[in-house]
């Protein structure tokens, strides 16, 4: 079973990706902030990182940066409130594998993870 | 002493005239007789006199009467006074009447001579003062002016940083409620999906599609918002100006046959092509023409013309109806994001608030003339040359990391 993470300090959003998600057969675990997304990163070796940009304590770059650092395997989604994220040059940089912009159609979700991850 | 100063000697006496003449002559002054008070006056007329030595006993007027004309016709005039009788009363009249000094004959030369340099120097004084006088109303009149602009200037400031501040805030709004419409309207198209497969309920089912619809319209709001808070300014190039607005005019379907508007162009043929976004700029003249379309419910003219303004290197762009125009009180808050006149749901009020971005965005300005019930003319210049590349630089570098 292919396993996700999904960093997002906002409750609901984590439970409806993880019931959008886990409906798709995949192992879904919520995290709250960029710190928790490193450590869970690191514990679980997940198949694919959802992460959102504004968090507390740690922004969602840094996250990614302080991840690519020892581990520039993993396929990550960048997905975020900010809605001209596309055009941030910092994110257009970055190496992730896909954006999407709240709020999030579940059907481009479940696409959008498939297309990353594999059934 | 002033070089060449020129002194009239006012006295019926003729040998009296040779003599002063002779004496003044002698020091370098330019010496002019007169041998009555209408002559005086005639010359003093055509050519100005620093000094006139005037005899108190005249044959067509008393040197008291002659001194009262001279200052009115010439008050820079100085005049000093010379008699045979010492009157207290006729001195302190002369006086009065602004006469420099009061000399009784017989006369003593160096008496004379002293207070004419005195004469001379005074006058200098008051010229020299009256000189100084006038520039330091000239640059007051400056620095009320560089107060008054600005004042203005200030104003602007306040007004821009304002609506920064608002777009500020708008942008930290539109996150914060990004995040809970996508719980709700991610749940709404779980929960759909779920009805579907379990029950056939119309009125759960009815609830839930207005749930999604509205929730899309609140997604499209905050779309709008955020282009307010950051126009993109991605595609500059060269624009054609009135091709852009025949775009925007082919785009906003002003002039239907419904309508009974008319559109009059006066487009400059010879426009220089502008650094620019189009697309921001169709933004602008879209917005434009639909607030036209809109001032207009029973029709009228919209007058649209381009201009160049070669000294200052700018594009002029004047949209003139002749349609409701804007009460004052609302003409001073348009540009402000939310704010509208028209009936709630109907506009978002940023219309106008994007314009004024993406116009500034461009180097460029934007004015709204308008009265109530008399049309509204909105002014938008441009920048083409330089000046519009370097503003434009400005905002690319600054456009860096998310916050």
């Amino acid at each position: 079973m292919k396993k996700i993470v999904v960093a997002d300090d906002d409750q609901n959003v984590r439970i409806l990706f993880n019931d959008v998600l886990s409906e798709e057969g995949y192992e879904v675990t919520g995290v709250a902030s960029g710190t928790e997304a490193i450590r869970e990163v690191e514990k679980v070796t997940p198949d694919l990182l959802i992460l959102d940009i504004k968090m507390p304590e740690m922004h969602g770059l840094e996250v990614l940066e302080r991840l690519r650092r020892v581990n520039q395997e993993l396929p990550v989604i960048v997905c975020t409130a900010y809605k001209h994220m596309d055009d941030d040059p910092m994110v257009r940089e970055s190496d992730v594998q896909a954006y999407l912009v709240k709020p999030v159609d579940i059907n481009v979700l479940k696409e959008t993870v498939k297309r990353v991850v594999g059934e | 002493m002033i070089d060449g100063a020129r002194i009239l000697i006012v006295d019926d006496d003729q040998g009296m005239r040779e003599t002063l003449s002779q004496i003044l002559e002698e020091e370098d002054y330019l010496v002019g007789c007169a041998g009555s008070g209408k002559e005086t006056l005639e010359r003093i007329a055509q050519d100005f006199c620093n000094v006139a030595l005037i005899d108190i006993k005249l044959p067509d007027m008393s040197g008291i009467e002659l001194l009262a004309e001279l200052k009115k016709t010439s008050p820079d005039t100085a005049a000093i006074l010379i008699t045979g009788y010492a009157s207290i009363e006729t001195s302190v009249e002369a006086l009065n009447l602004g006469a420099e000094a009061y000399i009784i004959k017989p006369l003593n030369i160096e008496e004379v001579k002293t207070r004419i340099c005195r004469a001379l120097d005074r006058q200098r004084l008051v010229m020299e003062n009256r000189e100084l006088l006038e520039k330091l109303k000239k640059s007051n009149e400056k620095l009320k002016a560089e107060i008054r602009k600005k004042e203005a200037l200030q104003t602007k400031l306040i007004q821009s940083e304002r609506l920064s501040a608002l777009g500020e805030l708008a942008a930290g709004m539109s996150h914060e409620i990004n995040n809970p419409l996508c719980a709700i309207l991610g749940r709404t198209q779980l929960l759909q999906r779920r009805l579907a497969k379990t029950s056939s309920d119309p009125k759960i089912k009815e609830g839930l599609d207005v749930i999604e619809v509205e929730g899309k319209r609140i997604d499209r709001i905050l779309a709008y918002l955020d282009l307010y808070c950051t126009p993109s300014m991605v595609g500059i190039r060269g624009v054609d100006v009135n091709g852009t607005i025949e775009k925007a005019l082919s785009v906003v379907n002003v002039d239907s046959d419904s309508s009974n508007i008319k559109i009059q162009k006066k487009f400059d043929s010879a426009l220089p092509r502008l650094m620019a976004d189009e697309t921001g700029l169709m933004h602008v003249f879209m917005n434009l023409l639909r607030n036209t379309r809109d001032a207009m419910p029973n029709g009228g003219t919209l007058t649209i013309s381009t201009s160049r303004q070669p000294e200052s290197k700018m594009i002029k762009v004047i949209f003139e109806d002749t349609g409701e125009g804007i009460p004052k009180e609302a003409l001073k808050r348009v540009f402000e994001p939310f704010f509208t006149t028209r009936d709630p749901g109907k506009g978002t009020g940023l219309g106008l608030a994007i314009t004024y971005q993406i116009v500034r965005e461009h180097g460029g300005d934007i004015a709204i003339e308008s009265e109530e019930g008399n049309g509204t003319t909105v002014t938008i210049t441009l920048p083409t040359g330089k000046e519009s590349e370097r503003s434009q630089q400005k905002k690319m570098s600054r456009k860096g990391g998310l916050k």
